[in-house]
């Protein structure tokens, strides 16, 4: 027995979401999807979890901190100088450095998030994707035993697929 | 009768439709953008030999000296930080308060704010005169441990203008990823092998959605408190000192809301011929300029009572040289550019008030124009009037721009307009998913 990954392609978000679910319900196997816009619903149907990006841009959030506040101490400490008679450690000109690198790095490491979670592209999908998911149509993957893949071709086809593809 | 795909959103426009007409963007260009080009490219090399002759001859081509030390060159720096602002907030503020009209404008905005950024961080590396020596202010580790002084505004500068070129560059190319496989799959030869790398294999799966719009919140998040953050900093690289006219608490706000005042009116001037240049027309509405009208309402309102705040101080101060500063800005040696900036930034947008002015595309660019040379006048003011006012008269100087920091100015502005037009045939300017977001999913319909 072995796997089949099944795509089928949907002129119209309805039809394409009425597929999706079934599919969920069926637990026909690994499910995914392409679109041409980011869809909530498709979201609900599949009950993604939240990204886990967020711990990323704490993460950077506080190593930013960290830095700054640790960057202008040992500068300000490894050559103890008064200036305009301020203490050496000052802390709100200190706090502006802090919060600029809290921002940057709470950035830079969303970004690296990103690169990281995001599967480029994703594992499975690959070879399936058509041109026509950037422009207005939308795609349903089904990663599944072969001996399904007949139903599965079936289901998307009730629910008005335009096409369907096995691979 | 028949059967047709479509969306009925207001214009009839069609998921494809968007496609077509963005991709379009990237068309052969005509002698216009040619010309604008040309011309940009020409006012670089002006810039750039200004520049060159004050590297090879020395800081005493310009007319920097004392008591006016910092001349145009910081009035160009703050000027161009300013004009980033709005760029920022309209891609992120509006995105996190759901405005939803800022869909057909903020990728224009948003890069407008990296170029914008772009120029302003020129002025610092010019103003410093040895350029080579700009590494000076970084904290790298040297033989005798001495690091930068932390407790300077002008560090705090450095600071804040590489974080916010760093993450508005960031924002503008996470949020382009989906657009560049729209257009990845829309073009051939190098174009395709281009956004191929440049769209990081996009393919638009539920899993790269998730990710991409969790992201996309967290950079909006971090964005609004940094532009408020950046543009207070700027302010205090003059209210950190004690000059009068400088020494001010509400600089912090004056200096965002001016920004701000001074970024929209400049998406203004860049929007309008855009859309004619790229015939936007469907995308871009009047409805659009009409609300950044409205803003600029407001932003002219802050700053004008910033001015009337800023002379109340002076006059119920008692203190004199407060006093005889702002006296000597309204009628002394820059006095015209003082009338410039109130009249130009608080008394011209309310024109704006009047909806047919509003909606009058040569009113609108026209007052835009205004209120960015107030905006700049503001800048000259501040700076060059405190400089050479200050506590002893016998220090009072005045300061006449050189032809080499005009030549750098031009240069400058030339650069910023250079950048864009090269972004606009190269880079979607309208975002492609989210005017597609903004339209009812395709579903078939009883049509003909």
């Amino acid at each position: 027995m072995g796997t089949a990954r099944v795509l089928g392609i949907y002129e119209e978000f309805e039809s394409f979401l009425k597929a999706l679910k079934e599919l969920k319900e069926m637990r026909a196997g690994r499910l995914a999807t392409y679109t041409p816009v980011p869809c909530h619903e498709v979201d609900e149907v599949l009950e993604q979890k939240t990204s886990p990006i967020r711990f990323f841009t704490l993460a950077g959030g506080v190593l930013g901190f960290v830095s700054g506040a640790a960057l202008t101490v040992y500068c300000a400490t490894s050559w103890p100088l008064i200036v305009g008679g301020k203490p050496i450690i000052s802390v709100p000109p200190y706090l502006v450095i802090a919060f600029e690198l809290t921002i940057l790095f709470a950035a830079i490491l969303s970004t690296f998030g990103y690169f990281i979670l995001s599967p480029f592209p994703g594992p499975g999908l690959k070879g399936t994707y058509d041109q026509s998911f950037s422009e207005d149509r939308f795609g349903l993957f089904v990663e599944s035993s072969d001996v399904e893949a007949a139903r599965l071709q079936e289901v998307m086809k009730k629910h008005g697929a335009t096409e369907t593809r096995l691979s | 009768m028949e059967e047709k795909l479509t969306n009925s959103s207001p214009d009839g426009l069609t998921y494809r439709e968007v496609n077509r007409d963005l991709t379009g963007t990237l068309s052969a260009p005509g002698p216009v953008y040619y010309g604008a080009v040309i011309l940009t490219f020409l006012g670089v090399l002006v810039g750039a030999y200004s520049w060159w002759m004050q590297i090879y001859y020395g800081m005493g081509v310009t007319s920097l000296n004392n008591p006016v030390g910092w001349g145009i060159y910081i009035t160009n720096f703050v000027f161009w930080v300013g004009i980033a602002h709005s760029g920022t907030l309209i891609s992120a503020i509006l995105f996190l308060v759901r405005a939803k009209w800022r869909t057909a404008i903020y990728r224009s905005a948003e890069a407008m704010t990296v170029f914008a950024v772009m120029t302003a961080g020129l002025f610092p590396l010019i103003h410093i005169g040895r350029v080579w020596r700009f590494y000076y202010v970084l904290p790298y580790a040297n033989q005798r441990l001495l690091f930068p002084n932390f407790r300077s505004p002008l560090l705090w500068d450095v600071f804040a203008v590489l974080t916010y070129l760093t993450v508005s560059s960031m924002f503008l190319y996470l949020g382009m990823i989906p657009d560049l496989a729209v257009y990845r799959d829309h073009h051939k030869g190098w174009r395709q092998r281009l956004y191929k790398v440049l769209s990081l294999s996009w393919r638009g799966t539920n899993r790269q959605w998730k990710h991409y719009t969790a992201a996309y919140a967290f950079f909006a998040a971090l964005a609004t408190p940094l532009v408020i953050s950046v543009h207070s900093i700027v302010s205090w690289d003059f209210a950190m000192s004690i000059l009068p006219g400088w020494h001010s608490t509400i600089f912090a706000p004056y200096f965002v809301a001016g920004a701000i005042h001074s970024g929209l009116s400049t998406v203004l001037l860049i929007l309008i011929p855009l859309r004619k240049l790229l015939r936007l027309h469907k995308f871009i509405k009047i409805d659009h300029f009409e609300n950044l009208a409205k803003l600029i309402i407001v932003t002219g309102l802050i700053v004008g009572y910033a001015y009337v705040i800023e002379l109340s101080f002076a006059w119920y101060s008692a203190n004199q040289f407060e006093q005889g500063l702002f006296f000597y800005r309204l009628y002394g040696d820059y006095a015209p550019m003082m009338w410039i900036m109130i009249l130009f930034n608080t008394v011209a947008p309310l024109a704006f008030l009047i909806k047919h002015v509003r909606r009058n595309i040569f009113a609108l660019f026209f007052i835009s124009a205004l209120v960015n040379i107030g905006m700049w006048s503001e800048r000259f003011v501040i700076i060059v009037t405190s400089l050479g006012h200050g506590f002893i008269p016998y220090t009072w100087g005045t300061y006449h721009v050189s032809w080499v920091e005009l030549g750098v100015t031009v240069g400058a502005f030339s650069w910023f307009f250079f950048l864009f037009l090269i972004f606009t045939k190269m880079f979607p300017v309208v975002s492609i998913t989210e005017m597609k977001e903004a339209l009812p999913f395709p579903s078939k319909t009883m049509a003909g």
